[in-house]
């Protein structure tokens, strides 16, 4: 199982909510990925929140400094909207890119960009959050808006576009460190045919466990590493 | 100190190998900057097509460039697509052309049906000879893999590791004379890649 940490960044800080909501500031994204990086973490997920909203140049200076100390797969997402921006994002020394937002408004976004990159370079950042029973929406702009796209849709129609990887969030479960969604990794797993990290939930080892009965399923880890939960390199025994 | 360069034919994550070896102390230079100058190890990375590769790898100054240095007996070092390239040929969107190195060629690695592709993680690679001391050292250490890809080599003999993954065997490194390839890639695998990519280079 590759463990995955996930970053998220607004305005240069490491902040982490709950359900992608109430934001509380962690520390510096370069001290935490570092720090990371020497207990052994598989790889490292950089998450600009408002880079969708906002614009997102300020990211690329941490990924370029990250990329000079870091020597695990870097991924960043956040904000990218055109062949120009994944560009950019490589050339500083991110490995792949993760659409959301832009994707769900032009799916071919990621067939271009798989096709011109390669497919292992490009992952589908999916956020889903349950709207009734066993419905699942996927929402954009980290979790402020629901696209009213179904999720069970979303998963084949991403693959189909030649995404290598998908990355996807509960949002019901993020942040409350109450384990991941098994209704819903049970549910989706079937429909994927390449790897899937499954973020949202952890929140002890117990949670990790509970993943691994669901076969080739990748965790990220948030707040269980922010808050000292869990320990990599316990992790990696 | 040897010099290195990094072939930069226009497809892959550069920035990563480059910052790697700064890391370990060498100072790496890139081929479109001096296509004349000679090197002791070039490095041929890449993450893409097959098909595409083959394509950038065979616009004539790269090509004499790299051709140059295999004859020179300099040390080759292919990374990833790098190494698929130094197969004869591939078959990832239709038949094209790699440098004719190794025979052999690069095919899907396998056609199951419920296989997860591409292939994204660390894989454990087992050593089926020695090259330069590494056996020892790195024998079941995990790297890291990205690929969908693998190589399908005649000759044994040229087979440094093998790794499987999900009950699949398949050739993880490729070595012959002062030619390496991987398929993994030793600049994204943390503290144990780095230390790797400076016995390569030592002994290189």
């Amino acid at each position: 199982m590759r463990y995955v940490s996930r970053i998220d960044i607004k305005n240069n800080f490491v902040i982490k909510g709950i359900r992608l909501e109430g934001l509380r500031k962690i520390g510096d994204p370069l001290k935490i990925a570092n720090n990371y990086y020497k207990k052994g973490i598989d790889e490292i997920f950089f998450n600009d929140c408002v880079a969708s909203l906002y614009g997102r140049d300020a990211i690329l200076k941490t990924i370029e400094i990250a990329a000079k100390n870091i020597f695990v797969p870097l991924t960043v997402c956040g904000g990218i909207k055109s062949l120009n921006d994944i560009e950019k994002s490589l050339k500083v020394g991110a490995d792949k890119v993760a659409i959301n937002s832009r994707a769900t408004e032009k799916p071919s976004f990621i067939k271009n960009a798989s096709k011109y990159f390669g497919t292992s370079t490009i992952v589908s950042s999916i956020e889903a959050k349950l709207i009734s029973k066993n419905k699942w929406n996927v929402f954009k702009h980290n979790g402020r808006e629901d696209t009213r796209i179904d999720l069970f849709y979303w998963l084949q129609k991403v693959q189909e576009m030649g995404c290598g990887e998908i990355f996807l969030t509960s949002i019901d479960s993020d942040g409350t460190m109450k384990g991941f969604d098994l209704n819903l990794i049970g549910q989706i797993k079937k429909l994927i045919k390449i790897p899937i990290i499954f973020s949202g939930g952890c929140g002890n080892y117990e949670h990790i466990n509970q993943i691994k009965s669901f076969k080739n399923v990748d965790i990220a880890l948030g707040s269980s590493l922010h808050y000292n939960k869990i320990n990599i390199s316990k992790l990696k025994k | 100190m040897k010099s290195i360069c990094i072939v930069n034919y226009g497809l892959g994550n550069i920035a990563s190998l480059y910052n790697s070896l700064s890391k370990i102390g060498y100072a790496p230079e890139f081929c479109s900057d001096n296509l004349e100058k000679n090197y002791d190890i070039i490095f041929i990375p890449g993450i893409g097509s097959f098909s595409k590769g083959s394509k950038l790898i065979h616009k004539k100054k790269i090509y004499q460039f790299i051709n140059r240095h295999v004859n020179n007996n300099c040390f080759v070092f292919g990374i990833c697509l790098g190494m698929q390239l130094l197969l004869s040929s591939g078959t990832e969107n239709g038949k094209s052309k790699g440098l004719n190195i190794f025979n052999g060629n690069v095919k899907k690695l396998s056609l199951r049906e419920n296989l997860i592709l591409p292939v994204i993680g660390w894989q454990a690679v087992k050593f089926k000879k020695d090259f330069n001391n590494l056996k020892k050292k790195y024998n079941n250490e995990k790297f890291y893999f990205i690929h969908s890809y693998a190589a399908h080599i005649n000759q044994v003999k040229n087979v440094l590791t093998e790794t499987t993954y999900d009950r699949i065997k398949y050739i993880s490194a490729l070595q012959k004379e002062n030619i390496l390839g991987t398929q993994f890639h030793p600049e994204k695998s943390g503290e144990v890649g780095l230390s790797f990519l400076k016995d390569v280079i030592k002994c290189a």
